[in-house]
């Protein structure tokens, strides 16, 4: 399975990233949690290495010609500080491990944080680790995060990514590098955790209003205009998708220890509940602009969406969900509203993050 | 990343820089024109004040100012922009100023940025520069501070925001140089050594350095004796001529316009005739020369036998064929009785009785007149006998005419020598050295001025006599029919102290004498000897390691002929033994970071070690659960693993108020270790 890679330009640039993935890939696989080792690390003279090398040719030239027997030693000794620091900056990689964090979703245009996890178990510092996106540490502007691991510890580094467009982003490889100690060598080594995210649609600014309460299951269709404003009409068991903050703690408190079990905690409810239900329909999306292409049009429309579940959920209201071919129930709550904007980021992807065809924008539903 | 403000970390980068280039720059700064190494203190001292205040970098127009106006500045000094004295004034002008417009790198990354390392770079070529101007025992140990600075710096800066104390960095780094010494050592005495420069050398390679010159002005060899610098040591193999026996010769000077006196370009391809008289000692010695950038060699009168390639001039001294600016160690023979060409050419005599006119401003009248007194008085006796008889007379009038020995004589003004003879009747050698030759001249006896070192102090520690710039020393030689060449030296005849045993004793309390030799206390002299031993061993074994003492080392090592195609077997070696250690110290283990609680660590080395003997817990067991399946199903180890589990649990979750928490860590601990020998019972 190939993954796309970061967009980059120039053909060279991108002949060399898949001569480097092939070579790099064919060597060692990737396992989660990732330990660095012999096979994974590589090493080479950074900037600054070079340019000493050459202070140090040019100094033992000007020592054999003025015959300084210390510009020798001088020149011998640096030479030798700068080869053991190579092992050492090896050293500072080796035996780390990774994992990846919980990726964080978001919306299109913005930059997501994808976390990463370092632990050592060895009884020295290894400061100086530096995180970032790409093959080899000339890639865009080096490291974006920097992390000082202390003995025998763990921590984690949040490494922005942008996410340009909408639909799942697979995470691109991931290079942790280091200089410690002399800043001579640079050691590196790629990981391409088998995680991604799910890029939102922006949502639509400024958004059409909400549609209206639709009469649901045909009942009532009373017309909420604040949350909290409703009666409080009964209990009942909380489900997973219930916000927390509609729990009756009080009588959470007065349970004894037995009867506190935490998926039965009573839920309050509010006359609104009943209210009616609040579907958020494709085809309710005031239709865009003529004269826009259709993958373009799909994308306004999902826009629109987004931002209705955006303020729905804020109403704390109950709403549906219904594109072409997919619907979820009338529900509330974070884990819902996830679900929503996870089923309009993948709209039209195949399970495997493939563009599947697009469907035509006045399909029914 | 727990990272200090951006401008607390330029502060501290910028802290270390300085540290580092005022290491590698304070023993330049006396080498540098006076005006420069101020500037340069001051630069560097400026930018340590404006450390407190976050200073912005200067305009890059007002550093490009800067750096031209030190650019015009020290070419005026030194009159090009090329050679050793320009270069290491501009390298150590450009690092002062690098940190006048140092910027912190675009991005914040705990890395230093590329200012930092031209300063690192510079610093390191700036270490190469102190060795222009000496490559003691004491600078090889400053050089080796250097480097360590340098390497603890880079540590520190590359060290993010979780930087060690000091104390640990500093002994990261030295750990780090020490490490480096088996290699550094190991390429310096493999490394092919070339003789010669590769490329010409500019003329000022070798300035500076005091010495003997071929002139001698009234007062030039009272300067030089104020210098305690080294000029050569000996060491004879055999026995070892008096004190009073030890000339060596330099310079032989001829020419005298009045005032100055000064050699004369001796005859081509002519060489002064030795007559060794046989049964008379002679003397085998090897001499280890500084470099003084002169042509001469210094040897014990007269040389009857010498090594390489030095020729003998008209005048009597060694000469090589190029300038020693190396230091340079060659064996001869000599014998103090040997006749010096007894029989002169005469164009050497004519040389050697020739005055300046006697009208004018040095004409030295009385002095003539004085010369042609005594020749008149002995005008009467044999020719062999006359220069004797006159030199006689002459040196009763110094012994007996209240003339003085002093390093602190008046000044004299337009006749020299008259106002010597007949006026201040104070003076050091070369005062006496010059009325001497003057007056026999006058009286019509060839008479010269010898230059060189008398004397000397011998270390018993390694036997090598060494002999100083303050043991330069001026002389007569007079030429007697027969006899040749005879040394009189008029100085011994009012201080025979200055001969026989030395300056310090010669020259009277209150006058001004070189540190080290006025303070005779044995502890002192002791101290002394032991380092002038130490540094002549470095002189020896590390200094003058040229191509010729790295033959003779591979060829006792076992390897003869060694040319650069046969080292580089031996130099592979000694690279892949330092990547073999570079390779060591990437793959070290290292410990492993010790679990901070001691119950935990306890517990779970118990139940590994019940689990080798087949009483394994499972991985979701916890420590109540283990004991009672163990209680039922390995009855033996019931009782041990039900007190280890209840110690544990009430280590871990019930720690009593202020109740004693070593008892059951103790018992844990007894029981961890009974689980590994124990039998079940």
């Amino acid at each position: 399975m190939t993954r796309p890679l970061p967009a980059r330009s120039g053909f060279l640039r991108r002949w060399r990233d898949r001569a480097l993935e092939r070579w790099l890939y064919g060597r060692a696989p990737d396992t989660v949690p990732l330990t660095l080792g012999q096979r994974r690390i590589y090493i080479l003279p950074s900037g600054a290495g070079l340019g000493f090398a050459a202070t140090l040719a040019t100094m033992l030239l000007a020592a054999v010609n003025y015959d300084l027997g210390l510009g020798y030693a001088v020149v011998f000794l640096l030479a030798g500080v700068g080869t053991l620091g190579m092992g050492l900056t090896y050293r500072n990689l080796a035996g780390l491990t990774l994992t990846a964090g919980p990726t964080e979703n978001g919306m299109a245009g913005t930059t997501l944080g994808v976390v990463l996890r370092a632990s050592q178990r060895r009884s020295e510092p290894r400061p100086g680790l530096g995180f970032g996106f790409g093959f080899a540490p000339t890639d865009g502007d080096g490291p974006t995060a920097w992390l000082d691991l202390a003995a025998g510890s763990e921590a984690e580094v949040v490494l922005p990514l942008a996410a340009p467009k909408r639909g799942p982003l697979p995470i691109p490889p991931i290079r942790v590098e280091s200089r410690y100690p002399l800043g001579l060598f640079t050691a590196w080594s790629i990981w391409r955790p088998t995680v991604s995210a799910l890029v939102y649609p922006a949502p639509a600014d400024p958004a059409p209003p909400l549609p209206p309460q639709a009469a649901g299951s045909g009942a009532r269709s009373t017309r909420r205009t604040q949350a909290g404003n409703e009666d409080f009409a009964g209990l009942r068991p909380r489900t997973p998708a219930d916000p927390l903050r509609h729990v009756a703690w009080k009588l959470v408190a007065r349970q004894g220890d037995g009867e506190r079990r935490r998926s039965e905690l009573p839920l309050k409810q509010f006359e609104s509940d009943a209210a009616g239900e609040l579907w958020l329909r494709w085809e309710d999306v005031p239709p865009p602009a003529t004269g826009l292409a259709p993958e373009q049009a799909l994308e306004k429309r999902l826009a629109v969406l987004c931002a209705w579940v955006l303020a729905a959920d804020a109403l704390d209201a109950p709403y549906g969900l219904r594109l072409p071919g997919t619907a979820l129930p009338p529900s509330r709550g974070e884990a819902h509203r996830e679900a929503c904007l996870a089923r309009l980021a993948l709209f039209g992807f195949a399970d495997d993050g493939v563009p599947a065809t697009m469907p035509a924008p006045e399909m029914a539903p | 990343m727990s990272a200090p403000s951006a401008a607390g970390r330029q502060r501290t980068e910028l802290a270390w820089l300085l540290g580092v280039a005022a290491l590698v720059s304070a023993p330049l700064l006396p080498a540098l024109p006076p005006w420069a190494g101020i500037a340069v203190a001051v630069l560097l001292g400026g930018r340590a004040l404006l450390l407190r205040r976050d200073a912005a970098p200067l305009p890059p127009w007002l550093v490009l100012a800067g750096a031209l106006a030190v650019l015009a500045a020290v070419g005026l000094e030194f009159r090009t922009l090329f050679g050793r004295g320009p270069g290491v004034a501009l390298l150590a002008f450009l690092l002062a100023l690098k940190f006048y417009e140092f910027r912190p790198p675009p991005n914040p990354r705990p890395y230093p940025g590329r200012d930092a390392w031209v300063v690192i770079l510079l610093a390191c070529f700036l270490l190469l520069a102190q060795f222009f101007e000496s490559q003691s025992l004491v600078t090889g140990a400053w050089a080796f501070a250097c480097c360590t600075a340098i390497v603890v710096t880079l540590i520190r800066l590359h060290s993010g925001g979780q930087a060690p104390a000091p104390r640990a960095l500093v002994g990261r780094g030295l750990a780090l140089a020490l490490l480096a010494l088996p290699f550094m050592t190991a390429l310096y005495l493999l490394f092919p050594r070339i003789d010669g420069p590769l490329w010409g050398l500019p003329r000022d390679a070798f300035s500076g350095r005091s010495g003997l010159s071929d002139t001698m002005a009234p007062g030039s060899i009272a300067k030089l004796i104020q210098s305690g610098e080294i000029a050569f040591r000996v060491r004879f193999d055999g026995p070892t001529p008096a004190k009073s026996l030890l000339y060596f010769r330099g310079p032989v000077l001829e020419a005298f316009d009045g005032r100055t006196w000064s050699a004369l370009p001796p005859p081509r391809r002519a060489t002064a005739a030795i007559a060794a008289v046989p049964g008379q000692p002679d003397y085998a010695y090897t001499l280890t020369l500084e470099p003084h950038g002169n042509r001469w060699l210094l040897a014990l009168d007269h040389p009857t036998a010498w090594q390489g390639d030095a020729r003998l001039a008209a005048t009597g001294e060694l000469q090589s064929d190029a300038p020693v600016v190396k230091r340079l160690r060659y064996e001869a023979r000599a014998q103090p009785a040997a006749r010096l060409a007894a029989d002169e050419m005469p164009a050497m005599l004519e040389r050697a009785l020739r005055l300046p006119l006697a009208i004018g401003e040095h004409g030295n009248p009385r002095a003539r007149a004085l010369g042609a007194a005594l020749s008149q008085e002995t005008a009467r006796l044999p020719t062999a006998e006359r220069p004797y008889r006159i030199a006689a007379l002459l040196l009763e009038r110094f012994r007996n005419d209240g003339f003085t020995y002093s390093l602190t004589p008046p000044l004299l003004g337009a006749n020299p020598v008259d106002e010597f003879l007949f006026g201040t009747r104070r003076g050091f050698c070369e005062h006496f050295a010059s009325a001497f030759v003057v007056v026999m001249r006058a009286a019509g006896v060839p008479a010269r001025v010898v230059t060189g070192y008398q004397g000397g102090e011998r270390n018993p520690l390694d036997d090598f006599w060494v002999v100083r710039q303050s043991d330069a020393h001026a002389w007569a030689e007079v030429w007697a029919p027969g006899d040749g060449w005879v040394r009189m030296d008029p100085t011994a005849a009012v201080s025979p102290a200055r001969v026989e045993s030395g300056l310090a004793d010669a020259t009277p309390l209150g006058e001004p004498l070189p540190p080290l030799m006025r303070v005779d206390w044995p502890l002192l002299r002791q101290l002394r000897y032991r380092w002038e031993a130490a540094q002549n061993g470095w002189n020896q074994w590390v200094l003058g390691y040229n191509s010729q003492r790295q033959q003779d080392l591979l060829e006792r090592l076992g390897w003869p002929d060694a040319d650069w195609r046969r080292l580089l077997p031996l130099l592979t070696a000694a690279c892949g033994a330092l990547l073999a250690l570079a390779g060591l110290a990437a793959a070290w283990p290292g410990r492993r970071a010790a679990p901070a609680d001691v119950p935990g660590r306890l517990w779970q080395s118990l139940c590994r070690r019940l689990a080798r003997r087949g009483v394994a817990r499972a991985p979701h067991e916890g420590p109540a659960d283990f004991a009672r399946r163990v209680a039922v199903q390995f009855p033996a180890w019931g009782p041990l693993v039900d007190e280890a589990a209840a110690c544990y649990i009430q280590l871990r979750y019930r720690p009593p108020e202020g109740a004693d928490q070593r008892r059951p860590l103790a018992r844990l601990r007894a029981l961890a270790r009974a689980a590994l020998f124990r039998r079940p019972r």
